[in-house]
């Protein structure tokens, strides 16, 4: 055998290994790459919405079965998410919506209840439609599942 | 791909390169696509949102300028009267629920006992029914007439006992 031949054959080979063990490890890494960028989404989608229900809310809208409320600048401080364990074999995590409202309605529990629930459902009813493709059914909403994780949302008052 | 050449057959390393980096281009331009799809959906929703946020405001406007409205021929007494015309109020623009629209669900009602103007703007579009924003007026002898010759849509006038609104029965009603 000519070992020029034998030269470009061994590198024709090491080139197909190379390439085997390459798309091992980007197959191996999409169920990773999927389950961060599905918590991206999640997250990114319970801001929209909580920000969309304090908008409403300090603009003075609600349900008519809701409750009054004083129109005033309520906004969303910031979002964190807790890791709350597992929920059968999804893992849990908890939305924690930080809340700026005036006085009069921060040192009210009433008005805060109110509030904070406000945000909550909306901040679930956009996660549920961000992974559904659809809104859920009238009432309240208290957690959304997606295909790894679970999703529960509560909120505080600074 | 291998080739005779002179009774020798040899393998080429250069479809094999080619190769290499066509299969790496495939799975992460698919990797890329995954994310970034998820990404467009989300800022389209985003400017959904904002657009809903934006046309709650306008209808709360609507409202606030109404009751703005009755306050000032309230206040300026007996033989006071203010007339809105379609450049301020445009009912058939305002219930609309196309862009240019407020997706107010007419008729507007001015609850006397409550003394509150009351704004329902639909808000199916999200998946909802319909919120409800109100206002406080200071008057609660509030009536409503059909509009005249002298007295066109959405005149308001104290005649120094009432606050009467003229207008048409489908676009304001006045509840007890």
């Amino acid at each position: 055998m000519n070992s020029r031949a034998d030269r470009k054959a061994q590198a024709a080979l090491e080139y197909i290994i190379v390439v085997g063990v390459m798309l091992l490890i980007v197959t191996s890494m999409l169920p990773v790459i999927t389950k961060q960028a599905q918590l991206s989404k999640a997250t990114a989608a319970i801001r929209d919405g909580a920000t969309y229900g304090a908008g409403l809310r300090a603009l003075g809208f609600k349900a008519s079965k809701s409750n009054y409320v004083p129109d005033g600048a309520i906004k969303i401080k910031e979002i964190g998410m807790v890791n709350n364990g597992t929920n059968g074999n999804l893992k849990s995590y908890m939305s924690r919506i930080h809340i700026i409202a005036p006085d009069y309605i921060k040192d009210n529990s009433t008005y805060t209840h109110r509030v904070g629930a406000s945000v909550c459902t909306q901040a679930l009813r956009q996660l549920y439609y961000a992974f559904n493709g659809r809104y859920p059914g009238g009432g309240k909403i208290d957690s959304v599942n997606t295909s790894y994780y679970y999703f529960t949302c509560e909120y505080t008052f600074n | 791909m291998p080739s005779i050449s002179h009774g020798r057959i040899s393998l080429s390393a250069e479809s094999d390169k080619k190769a290499q980096i066509t299969i790496e281009v495939i799975v992460v331009i698919g990797i890329f696509l995954i994310v970034f799809s998820s990404l467009i959906n989300l800022s389209f929703e985003r400017f959904h949102l904002a657009q809903e946020v934006g046309s709650a405001g306008e209808a709360k406007m609507t409202g606030q300028f109404i009751a703005s409205a009755i306050n000032n021929v309230y206040s300026n007494g007996g033989g006071f009267s203010i007339h809105l015309n379609e450049n301020k109020i445009n009912f058939s623009e305002l219930s609309s629920s196309e862009i240019r629209g407020s997706g107010v669900i007419l008729p507007i009602i001015i609850n006397n006992s409550e003394r509150r103007v009351v704004i329902n703007k639909n808000f199916s579009s999200m998946g909802g029914t319909s919120l409800y924003a109100s206002i406080p007026i200071i008057p609660d002898n509030i009536t409503r007439e059909n509009s005249t010759l002298a007295y066109p849509q959405l005149t308001i006038r104290n005649n120094g006992t009432d606050v009467i609104i003229y207008a048409s029965i489908n676009n304001i009603k006045v509840v007890s």
